[in-house]
């Protein structure tokens, strides 16, 4: 019986693939990767870290209902030694849109906070790293399972509200900031849940600007964490004029009664996180050529603490950080960047400034 | 599996794009033409593996996908007025991040882009394309401009895959209308 059901499914896996051939634009691939280059100042020899892999899975039911997916390995291979790297469903979701302008989603989906969570091919952004405003503040890549609503009211006005899972408390940290209290859409918990949104307004071509929030509860369920809770506010403009792209992001997350959530589990969270950066970047390949390749010139400035305010204990001033980030992208077609950069990384202690040499190259096809 | 299973999975995995009503196309034409324009059916198709297109318009034609391949089947339409053909619709798809794009664009008889509107977007994000601030950038393009983002075309950030998308396709359906022109089949 079971050996029939598997056929069955073999059979309905081959029907789709041919239906999907024969209907030519009805499923769709893509993907995205990343090749890394470190090396940290004062190391002999620096890493090569083939980052991400990830492959887009879509298909097209009918004209009003979609399925849109992204598959993930990082680090390339997946063990179960140390070094492993980590396989993946990054989305996997159900898009239904009745009406011309507004649809409901449902599945693995990127809470839509600042850009980089929702819009991170290697060609979209400067710097072979993220940002570690990315990393630190906004925990990107970061996915929930959810359901939600999004829509158009106006030309240049679209907005997406989602209930996705919360974050849980025993996983925050000092350092690390929220990065793991993700639940990922592993069994996650529903006992507290989070609601997340965003709205984009258009004011002018070239002008876009972003608000985004997170709310949800921290404790699901454990008997002193009922108050503890997590809100997090966003704000981003991008702005492009001919060669120049300019674009900056803030976010602030409060966490509410982390005294507790710190009684509990003893992770000297903090009231307050922040963050934000600045980057400008700009082509100068026009100098040198005509051509529709681009060489853009960058540089960013980012601030982030982890422990902006903290309860019954000293912020540690490691957390408090600010990076330096100095570069090259080369487009030698609008989704292929090959990147350089050096970044200096200093906290608020007196310690030295950190550099470091970062190298790459990324692609993204759709 | 149950047959009934089976034809429920064939009627998810057919269904195809909603056609656009002719009405809707002639209403969005007026506005780029005149109200008192007429719409027929172009008796050629513009496939580009229509054995009428020389070798040189399909090089043309690759060139201007970036090397990508070309084939699209492209609805067109040769605009009436008074008796006399004053321009050309066409409605074309372009793939976005994931989803098909539909849009229209609407020439004159030098093959200058008068209008280009968005018929039918279906991703959830980069909605922005419809906005009269993008769609207004074609106006008076043809095929001697570069029509390019980050060139003559500006970008909206966030909607980066369905400018480039949508651009391409203009770029496109502009090199088409040029052959058209250049081999005297719109007269």
């Amino acid at each position: 019986m079971i050996q029939l059901h598997v056929l069955s499914v073999i059979l309905l896996l081959l029907l789709t693939a041919g239906f999907a051939m024969a209907q030519e634009s009805s499923t769709s691939v893509g993907g995205y990767g990343e090749l890394h280059y470190n090396e940290p100042e004062g190391s002999a020899k620096g890493q090569l870290d083939f980052h991400r892999f990830v492959v887009y899975l879509n298909h097209e039911f009918n004209d009003w209902i979609g399925f849109y997916s992204e598959t993930e390995i990082e680090h390339t291979y997946v063990s179960d030694g140390e070094n492993s790297g980590e396989l993946s469903i990054e989305q996997a979701l159900l898009e239904f849109r009745p009406w011309q302008n507004y649809g409901f989603r449902a599945g693995i989906m990127l809470p839509p906070v600042g850009i980089i969570n929702l819009i991170h091919e290697p060609p979209t952004f400067h710097g072979v790293e993220r940002p570690n405003f990315h990393r630190f503040i906004i925990p990107t890549t970061w996915r929930e399972a959810g359901i939600g609503f999004y829509g158009a009211p106006l030309h240049n006005l679209q907005f997406q509200v989602y209930a996705v899972s919360s974050f849980t408390a025993d996983g925050l940290s000092a350092g690390s900031g929220l990065r793991g209290g993700r639940q990922k859409a592993i069994r996650s918990s529903t006992a507290d849940m989070g609601v997340t949104g965003r709205v984009d307004y258009m004011p002018m071509l070239g002008l876009s600007l972003g608000a985004s929030f997170f709310t949800g509860g921290l404790g699901h369920g454990t008997p002193t964490l009922d108050n503890a809770g997590l809100t997090m506010l966003a704000a981003d403009a991008r702005y492009t004029a001919g060669r120049l792209q300019l674009r900056a992001e803030g976010a602030m997350v409060s966490i509410s009664d982390a005294e507790a959530i710190n009684a509990v589990y003893d992770n000297m969270v903090a009231d307050r996180l922040n963050g934000w950066y600045a980057e400008a970047a700009y082509d100068v390949l026009p100098f040198f050529a005509e051509t529709v390749q681009q060489l853009f010139v960058f540089g960013r400035y980012e601030m982030y603490d982890t422990q902006a305010e903290t309860t019954g204990f000293d912020p540690i001033e490691a957390y408090d950080r600010s990076d330096v980030t100095i570069g090259l992208t080369y487009k030698p077609a609008a989704n292929v960047a090959v990147k350089l950069d050096y970044q200096l990384f200093d906290d608020a202690r007196d310690a030295d400034e950190r550099g470091q040499l970062n190298a790459g190259i990324g692609y993204a096809f759709f | 599996m149950r047959f009934s299973d089976f034809l429920i999975m064939l009627a998810l995995l057919t269904g195809t794009a909603a056609a656009q009503s002719p009405a809707e196309i002639t209403e969005i034409a007026k506005g780029f033409y005149s109200d008192d324009i007429s719409l027929c059916v172009f008796d050629i198709s513009l496939c580009v593996f229509d054995p009428a297109l020389s070798d040189a318009d399909l090089a043309a034609l690759t060139r201007v996908n970036d090397g990508a391949h070309p084939w699209r089947q492209v609805s067109t339409w040769r605009v009436l007025h008074a008796g006399e053909t004053v321009g050309a619709v066409f409605v074309d798809n372009v793939k976005g991040k994931a989803r098909p794009i539909t849009y229209l664009v609407a020439f004159d008889m030098n093959g200058e882009i008068l209008g280009l509107e968005i018929l039918r977007y279906r991703e959830s994000h980069g909605g922005e394309i419809r906005s009269p601030m993008f769609r207004g950038q074609f106006e008076g393009k043809s095929y001697a401009s570069t029509l390019r983002v980050g060139k003559d075309i500006r970008n909206i950030s966030g909607a980066t895959i369905s400018s480039r998308a949508v651009t391409r396709g203009a770029r496109a359906l502009a090199t088409f209308m040029h052959l058209l022109r250049q081999e005297g089949r719109l007269q």
